[in-house]
């Protein structure tokens, strides 16, 4: 600070200028300007209840799906065992009544329910034999139906069905009286059912399946519940830059584009139960973004340096923010103006490279058992923007002797740029088993950005993503 | 005078404060009397507004032109301008020159708050500082020597 800038400062920071016409405002033009913004609002808040409202709404919906199918399936499962062990229980049952019948009632070995059971049943065939009126009841064929089917491997005792199941029984009241006795067999046996068929039972593909289906948790004791997958696929940017900045561009034509990149990520599951998977990834994004403007430049010959060519700063207006780049425009020899103004179009790439780590949960409303699972997610993300480089490709001068000088320094970096910001996100996606171990993903999610990549005062530009990718989840073989 | 200072005219100026006024009212709540005085506060609301406003013209370039450095003392002579003459000066200077020159040499402001607020580089805004006073001691010169041929 020397004398010449003290002079300048005590002379405007004194406070005593006269009033005068040059630094008196116009009282009526000010109020006028001001008057219409005083009652203004902050429209954006509506907006805030607005998507609150539609986060809880969704959050109801999917609080509601998962609890209404989950119940639904406990419902489903229980009625599975229940038939799963009838079935079983009375193939055991039947087969045991078959061979009594066979063996006569007076085998030794027979228990006295078994002795009754068998008495019964020849008293049936006896009553059959002596009752004109038949009917086609149902039951026993409905046993023997069952017993064939899941005694396929066994001839001896399917002979043994035949007389049986070709007789048949007209008389209800006995019919009644036998599914009665039936029912105090099949409770009877049931407790004395040897460890051998216990075995046998657990054995049976649908017992042990639904078994299963109720209580998913116990895979975990023989399979691993983590799982990696890695996937990769197509990421958009689409940039929520606030109106402030856009508008103060828009004199410029200033213009940028969403686009398309890719992504590539490894991702960590852990099945906490049948419904809910908490998940951690870690991604990297790509995106080449483009954007432009114009601005008035003039050349003047006084500046040229040695060369014919003139060499500008000039602030280039991009999504994130105002980059400072150089560049040279070379004149003709054939012009000889001293001055030329022009209106001068910039055309620039963005190539940004962004590493993030999302992590939340995923929600299977239909469990996890199907072959194709559907699933929904709500997560946050947590970004590092780790390179923006700005290119200028183009300098369109509209001239026809003032060109762009290709040997410009193409590049220019941003020094506004937020490094770090955070995103909450919801997704979608279908996994289908290809078999126990190993299943493919397809998956969309949404990201909305929490904070600016970018912010100077008012102008703003925040990032929200869609995101579509593929991939392979491998269950590791851990226990 | 902020306002005057930093706009190229006083049309501009009267902008300039219309908007500063409207911040004043609406930002009025967050003012700590104890952290300062109001005067104070409305000035840094006034700069504010025309740093913004010149943000969206910096898109217009600055010509970078060999500097030269005028060996010459002006500081008598412009003790002798009027206020008035002084704030022409300012006006009548480039976008870039002008700002950079309010800020650093009138407002205070250092070279590395300068290059945040207007984002551009230090060295830009030393440059852009250099030029300003190189502009205007050639204008105060040449000021001179018109008044001298005029009073004889």
């Amino acid at each position: 600070m020397d004398r010449f800038d003290d002079i300048w400062k005590n002379r405007f920071n004194d406070g005593n200028a006269p009033i005068g016409d040059w630094n008196t405002p116009d009282d009526d033009l000010v109020w006028e300007g001001i008057a219409p913004h005083i009652p203004q609002q902050d429209d954006r808040r509506k907006y805030i209840w607005l998507w609150w409202s539609i986060g809880l709404l969704m959050l109801a919906l999917l609080s509601w799906v998962t609890i209404k199918n989950g119940l639904a399936i406990v419902s489903t499962d229980v009625e599975n065992i229940e038939k799963a062990v009838s079935i079983e229980a009375t193939n055991l049952i039947a087969n045991d009544l078959d061979k009594k019948i066979v063996a006569r009632p007076t085998d030794n070995n027979s228990t006295n329910i078994e002795k009754q059971v068998a008495t019964n049943e020849r008293t049936i065939l006896r009553t059959d034999a002596n009752n004109t009126e038949t009917t086609n009841q149902p039951i026993f064929e409905k046993k023997k139906a069952i017993i064939l089917s899941t005694q396929k491997n066994n001839p001896i005792q399917r002979n043994h069905q035949v007389p049986i199941l070709n007789r048949n029984i007209d008389n209800t009241d006995i019919s009644t009286k036998i599914i009665e006795i039936k029912k105090q067999r099949t409770l009877n046996n049931l407790n004395t059912i040897p460890l051998l068929d216990l075995e046998n039972l657990a054995q049976k593909n649908t017992l042990n399946s639904t078994i299963n289906c109720l209580t998913p948790n116990e895979d975990g004791d023989s399979k691993s519940k983590i799982a990696l997958s890695i996937n990769a696929g197509a990421v958009y940017w689409q940039h929520q830059i606030s109106d402030q900045y856009t508008n103060d561009l828009s004199p410029f034509d200033f213009n940028y584009d969403d686009n398309w990149g890719w992504k590539i990520g490894l991702m960590a599951t852990f099945d906490l139960n049948n419904y809910i998977t908490p998940y951690v990834k870690i991604q990297k994004e790509t995106v080449k973004v483009t954007s432009g403007h114009n601005s008035e430049l003039n050349y003047n010959t006084a500046n040229e340096q040695g060369t014919n060519a003139n060499t500008y700063l000039q602030n280039l207006a991009t999504p994130y923010g105002l980059s400072e780049a150089t560049f040279r425009l070379d004149r003709d020899e054939s012009l000889t103006d001293e001055m030329v103004d022009l209106t001068v179009n910039f055309a620039s790439t963005h190539q940004i490279e962004n590493w993030s780590v999302p992590f939340g949960l995923k929600f299977f409303p239909f469990g996890k058992k199907q072959r194709f699972q559907w699933n929904t997610s709500v997560g946050m993300g947590i970004n590092y923007l780790s390179n923006i480089q700005n290119t200028l490709k183009n300098v369109d001068t509209h001239h026809d002797f003032i060109h762009y000088s290709v040997d410009s320094p193409t590049i220019f970096n941003n020094s506004t740029i937020e490094k770090w910001h955070y995103d909450v996100r919801l997704g979608t996606g279908v996994d289908y088993f290809i078999n126990d171990d190993l299943k493919f993903n397809f998956q969309y999610n949404w990201s909305r950005g929490l904070n600016p990549v970018f912010q100077q005062g008012d102008y703003a530009t925040r990032i929200n993503r869609h995101q579509l990718s593929i991939g392979v989840t491998k269950t590791l073989n851990l226990k | 005078m902020v306002c005057l200072r930093y706009a190229k005219d006083k049309s501009t100026a009267q902008d300039y404060l219309q908007e500063t006024f409207i911040n004043v009212f609406k930002n009025l709540h967050q003012f700590d009397k104890t952290k300062g005085v109001f005067e104070g506060w409305a000035k840094r609301i006034a700069i504010n507004i025309c740093l913004m406003d010149l943000r969206k013209q910096s898109l217009y370039s600055v010509n970078i032109a060999a500097a030269e450095y005028i060996e010459s003392n002006t500081a008598d002579v412009l003790s002798q301008l009027l206020l008035k003459d002084m704030l022409k000066m300012i006006q009548e200077l480039p976008q870039g020159y002008r700002t950079v020159f309010n800020m650093y040499v009138i407002d205070g402001f250092a070279h590395k708050e300068i290059a945040a607020s207007l984002s551009i580089s230090i060295n830009t805004s030393k440059s852009q500082l250099r030029k300003a006073k190189n502009l205007l001691q050639k204008r105060i010169l040449s000021n001179q020597q018109i008044y001298q041929q005029e009073h004889g």
